[in-house]
């Protein structure tokens, strides 16, 4: 059997009431013209004629070596393994997990059991999340965090019971714990079937097919735009906003582009690691390397941007200026040509994060693999999903990863071309240790 | 390329008869009266002569899918499960069955009936359960921790030994709890007690062999297979076990000190992994199938090449040698049931004892 024909399977998982059932129904109910036999779990009450549904009591099978990435669900091998043989082919196979599933098993069973990976593919995990309810759980349930860390797609379900502003805080808390997943809102479960079913979660070509920014290295700024000043003075008016303090640098910059704008970066991060001078409202901003600490006061404040030669000026500040109406004054408002905002480096006191890394240049392949070989066996019981894009030494193609747990997928894929050689890597799970990876990674390259 | 089974010059095995069943064919048993049961994936059960390949009869089986086939020691009866729950007893004579059991499980996985035929066995997810001649339930064992994934007899129905993940158990017909358990963090897919009771081996999900010696309840284990291992098959001396798990027919020698240690026999012809192996009931002849649907036979302990091969049209599902041993069925993934004669048979035309 090809690769091509291996019958995609999709993984759903949730707490008890996130709606899986639902969801479930709504699948086996609507007119889509696919054949789909659904696993259900012990307690499932799914029941549609003119699908196949069989109901399956979870089985873990450890093995004697202890490896947790070799533990596999012998119901589904067992089940699964039976349904392959049959005549009637599937278009589609959902596998429904109880609400306290450890979803690695399940994963796993697809790429350890070589029965299993010659017929089915794995294509996703979608997880549904009782918007409402789900607060109750994920401070202190390792399962529903791990439910939200291995998912390919999450559905914040049951978004009418609660109000727009929870909302956002859920999904910006959903999105930190797993930045790679693409997170739809719902209610009743209602969602395109196409969104569910082909996700390509763990198809190499698909894997970096994601939201852009989850690749983009983590600032302490969360937007920088350039200005075309005149010497002299000019004024940056800030309204009330969500902090009493921001930090902002402001360093002078080639020209008003990109390019210019990226090469001050590195420049930026830095002095944002540099001690903080406080800046009272009607105190000065100039340019350079010093991080200014813009006390905030309440109502409007003015703080005077001193322009010793005219140019072009690079502002990064801490937060969106947005945030409190800043707006920076000449003989009129200030329009900055370029802008660019960042992903902000959140404070991670979650227990299930993700570390993304980007870096330029090439990679040795050897202290790479060494390297790897060595997060893998010493934190891959805490890496719940990885997956990347390498730029190796001497090759000119891409090499494309993706892994759970210990597992790891990896090929040389299309050649560069006239695209940038760079890596982008992106790893989800528990305590991740944030700067020893980044540190790792970095000693890798050539 | 010719394949390796080409180059090594192996004679095509004769075929007898062979007929499309035209689904997965999942489990054959030969009655001692020369009649084939044939179990399709979908339900149905073909009761074909043994001798000429005509359908004697075709049983409903079950609906949904029939999983397993047992025949009585006197071939009068024919026992079946499927994933319909139930456990169907046939007289080949009749469309209709006998006894309809139910074996406490959603899917009824094994059926066996003991050598001496007094009683079956019967296993459906955790549960385990016999029943005696008349159908009536005989004993419900306590659960089992997981799924019963083998059983078989021993000692013409003395004892009966059953695998799962976490544990082999062996049972008596009269006490509910097991009278010996060998316990192994490992999942257990295949049972197989040496002829001689010395030895019980397992094939498992973790792409091992284990052994354990009954007398001693030490135990081995032979690792490094390229995959899960569900097919072993003792020679009836008692010395050899063939296992699966590989492109390659790999045999212990357990004679002796027994196989720590050694270096197997290694059998290669196959060019995708095995996925049927038997040995001749009282002969030295072993018979292999692998997924591609090539068959072997061979003499392991003579001869490291085929003595000859028998190609079907998809994945060796099952193979089984006739009662008289002078030839065997297998059939295929894609419905094909196929009798050869052994290669001793084969300079004769009579074909195999009815």
């Amino acid at each position: 059997m090809t690769a091509e024909n291996r019958v995609p399977v999709t993984v759903l998982t949730g707490f008890l009431g996130s709606g899986k059932t639902t969801l479930l129904n709504r699948i086996l109910t609507e007119q889509h013209g696919k054949r789909i036999a659904v696993i259900e779990n012990e307690f499932g009450e799914v029941g549609v004629d003119n699908e196949l549904v069989v109901n399956a009591e979870e089985e873990i099978f450890e093995m004697n070596n202890g490896c947790i990435c070799c533990t596999v669900r012998g119901d589904l091998i067992r089940i699964l393994g039976n349904l392959m043989k049959r005549k009637d082919r599937f278009d589609n196979i959902l596998i429904e997990t109880t609400g306290l599933a450890d979803p690695a098993p399940v994963a796993q069973t697809f790429f350890v059991d070589d029965e299993m990976k010659t017929k089915m593919a794995l294509d996703g995990i979608v997880t549904l999340v009782d918007a409402k309810h789900i607060w109750q759980h994920i401070d202190d349930s390792d399962e529903a965090k791990e439910q939200v860390a291995f998912a390919d797609v999450i559905l914040l379900n049951k978004i009418d019971l609660v109000s727009p502003a929870d909302l956002d805080r859920l999904e910006a808390r959903i999105h930190a714990m797993n930045p790679a997943a693409r997170i739809y809102r719902t209610q009743d479960a209602r969602i395109d079937l196409e969104r569910v079913l082909n996700v390509g979660g763990f198809n190499l070509e698909r894997a970096l097919e994601v939201e852009p920014r989850f690749l983009e290295p983590e600032y302490p700024f969360e937007w920088a735009g350039i200005h075309r000043f005149e010497a002299g003075t000019h004024e940056f008016v800030m309204q009330d906003g969500p902090d009493p303090v921001m930090n902002c640098v402001l360093l002078p910059v080639h020209d008003a582009t990109f390019e210019s704008l990226e090469e001050v970066q590195m420049d930026a991060v830095l002095t944002f690691s540099d001690p903080e001078v406080p800046v009272q409202p009607d105190g000065k901003i100039i340019p350079g390397r010093r991080l200014h600490q813009l006390v905030l006061p309440e109502g409007e404040k003015r703080f005077t941007i001193e322009i010793p030669d005219a140019g072009d000026y690079a502002l990064f500040t801490e937060h969106h200026p947005n945030e409190f109406q800043a707006v920076v004054y000449g003989s009129e408002p200030l329009h900055p040509p370029i802008t660019k905002e960042y992903k902000p480096d959140h404070e991670h006191d979650e227990a299930v994060s993700s570390v993304g890394i980007t870096v330029r240049g090439d990679l040795d392949q050897k202290k790479l693999n060494g390297w790897l070989q060595g997060v893998l066996m010493n934190q891959g019981p805490d890496i719940f999903r990885m997956k990347g894009v390498l730029s190796i030494q001497g090759d000119p193609r891409r090499f494309i990863f993706q892994g759970v747990h210990m597992l790891f997928d990896g090929r040389p894929d299309r050649e560069w071309g006239s695209e940038q050689r760079h890596n982008s890597l992106i790893f989800i799970g528990r305590g991740l240790d944030r700067a020893a990876l980044n540190e790792g990674f970095r000693q890798c390259l050539a | 390329m010719p394949s390796l089974a080409e180059r090594s010059s192996a004679n095509a095995l004769k075929t007898c008869w062979e007929t499309s069943l035209d689904d997965h064919v999942i489990r054959l048993e030969w009655s001692c009266a020369g009649v084939i049961a044939a179990a399709c994936i979908g339900g149905p059960i073909h009761l074909l002569h043994g001798s000429t390949g005509i359908t004697l009869r075709i049983l409903e089986g079950h609906r949904v899918g029939t999983q397993c086939l047992s025949w009585s020691h006197d071939g009068r009866l024919l026992a079946s499960g499927g994933q319909d729950s139930k456990v169907r007893i046939w007289n080949p004579n009749s469309d209709q069955p006998v006894r309809v059991l139910d074996a406490g499980g959603s899917w009824v996985e094994q059926v066996a009936f003991s050598p001496d035929g007094y009683l079956l066995a019967t296993a459906a997810g955790r549960n385990l359960k016999l029943w005696n001649a008349q159908g009536e339930l005989a004993q419900t064992y306590a659960p089992h921790p997981s799924t019963i994934s083998d059983i078989q007899w021993q000692h013409q129905g003395l004892f009966l030994t059953s695998g799962c993940y976490g544990q082999l158990a062996t049972f008596t017909p009269d006490t509910r709890q097991p009278i010996k358990q060998f316990r192994w963090k490992g999942s257990i897919l295949k049972v197989a007690w040496s002829p001689d009771g010395n030895y019980v081996a397992t094939g498992n999900q973790d792409a091992s062999v284990h052994f354990w010696y009954r007398k001693t309840a030490k135990d081995l284990e032979m690792s490094g297979y390229p995959t899960k291992v569900r097919e072993l098959s003792w020679d009836a001396t008692s010395r050899y076990l063939a296992t699966g798990g590989s492109a390659i027919v790999i045999i212990w020698d357990c004679g002796g000190k027994g196989p720590a240690g050694t270096r197997p026999i290694q059998l290669e012809a196959h060019e995708t992994l095995l996925s049927a192996l038997e040995y001749q009931r009282k002969g030295d002849l072993l018979a292999s199938g692998c997924q591609n649907g090539l068959v072997c036979v061979w003499n392991p302990r003579k001869k490291q090449t085929p003595l000859g091969t028998s190609q079907l049209d998809g994945a060796a599902t099952q193979i089984r040698w006739a009662p008289d041993d002078r030839g065997l069925v297998a059939s295929s993934a894609s419905g094909l049931v196929r009798t050869v004669l052994s290669v001793a048979a084969a300079d004769t035309s009579r074909g195999f004892a009815a």
